[in-house]
């Protein structure tokens, strides 16, 4: 047990006199070459509104036009209204292209969550 | 200044850091190539695998949990990429070993090798590593060099604990043998034994 104890110790001190073997100057440049010129990960096509998403919104919109179509009732809301006299709103004249306008810059923000999101799976 | 742990720099690294990959490669490459050399056998091929061994890690960097330490899990690569390398170039080698060592001829070798100049020496025990079985040679290197523990030593070979233990004994035992037949039966006599 003891020589063996000696002989490890033997061990220890003639492999460390011996000493590491050293990476050669141009290990690390290598290796960060090898590193940068790893192929690149492709970013593959994906529509911004996905196949289930177009079913989704197919669906919804078959659902509501047969439900406007077929579903009638005789239920009905008798709001008085009557207080809107009392409040006068101003007119607003607006000319067709501002409506226009005001319609596609609607759809225009609208696209903006969508488009974040894209870019957001684009870059992650 | 405290360098930084290594810990530290992987969430660097994975955080898009290359420098901080930079660093970890710096702190760590002799201990790799030094592995890689020893059961390779060869310069170049073992600056090779072992520069692989690094785009390696950095490639699977985010399957490190932290529960083994960095340079074990380093090991754990360099370790398999090197016995690849060795099966695909179908190289094996293995040395008789010696059994009959007695207490007399490991003095004769501690005061033979006494008496060498310290290069000669290193060079000897260096190439005297060389020829041990490349397994043998790993695990030799990582016990004295590297100075990891024999449970360490199994998780990167994935060897079990106990062939550790019987496999660094018969490294030794070997390493005394190959020593001995280096130090010529002159440099004895000249110290007078």
């Amino acid at each position: 047990m003891e020589d063996d104890l000696k002989e490890e110790l033997f061990f220890k001190n003639l492999i460390k006199e011996a000493g590491r073997e050293k990476a050669s100057q141009d290990f690390f440049s290598n290796v960060m070459k090898g590193i940068e010129a790893r192929p690149k990960k492709v970013l593959s096509y994906e529509p911004l509104i996905s196949p289930t998403a177009w079913g989704m919104l197919f669906i919804g919109s078959v659902v509501a036009i047969l439900g406007l179509v077929f579903l009638t009732t005789d239920f009905s809301m008798n709001w008085n209204f009557g207080f809107m006299r009392y409040i006068s709103i101003p007119k607003i004249q607006l000319s067709t292209t501002m409506l226009y306008a005001i319609g596609f810059l609607s759809l225009f923000f609208l696209q903006i969550p969508f488009l974040q999101n894209y870019m957001k799976n684009q870059y992650k | 200044m405290n360098e930084p742990s290594d810990l530290y720099l992987i969430k660097r690294t994975l955080d898009g850091d290359t420098n901080a990959y930079g660093l970890l490669v710096k702190r760590h490459q002799d201990y790799i190539f030094n592995i890689v050399n020893k059961m390779l056998r060869n310069r170049e091929e073992a600056e090779e695998i072992a520069q692989d061994v690094f785009i390696k890690a950095y490639n699977v960097l985010e399957s490190y949990k932290g529960e083994a330490k960095f340079s074990t899990w380093l090991y754990k690569i360099a370790y398999r990429k090197a016995l690849d390398s060795i099966k695909k170039n179908k190289r094996t080698s293995s040395l008789e070993l010696v059994e009959n060592l007695t207490e007399d001829a490991s003095a004769h070798l501690d005061t033979g090798l006494e008496i060498l100049l310290l290069e000669e020496k290193q060079e000897i025990i260096k190439s005297c590593i060389l020829k041990l079985p490349e397994i043998e040679a790993a695990i030799i290197t990582l016990f004295y060099y590297e100075e990891q523990s024999v449970k360490e030593i199994a998780e990167i070979t994935g060897l079990s604990e106990d062939n550790i233990k019987v496999k660094l004994f018969r490294s030794r035992k070997l390493l005394f043998s190959l020593l001995a037949s280096y130090l010529k039966p002159e440099k004895f006599v000249e110290n007078g034994r």
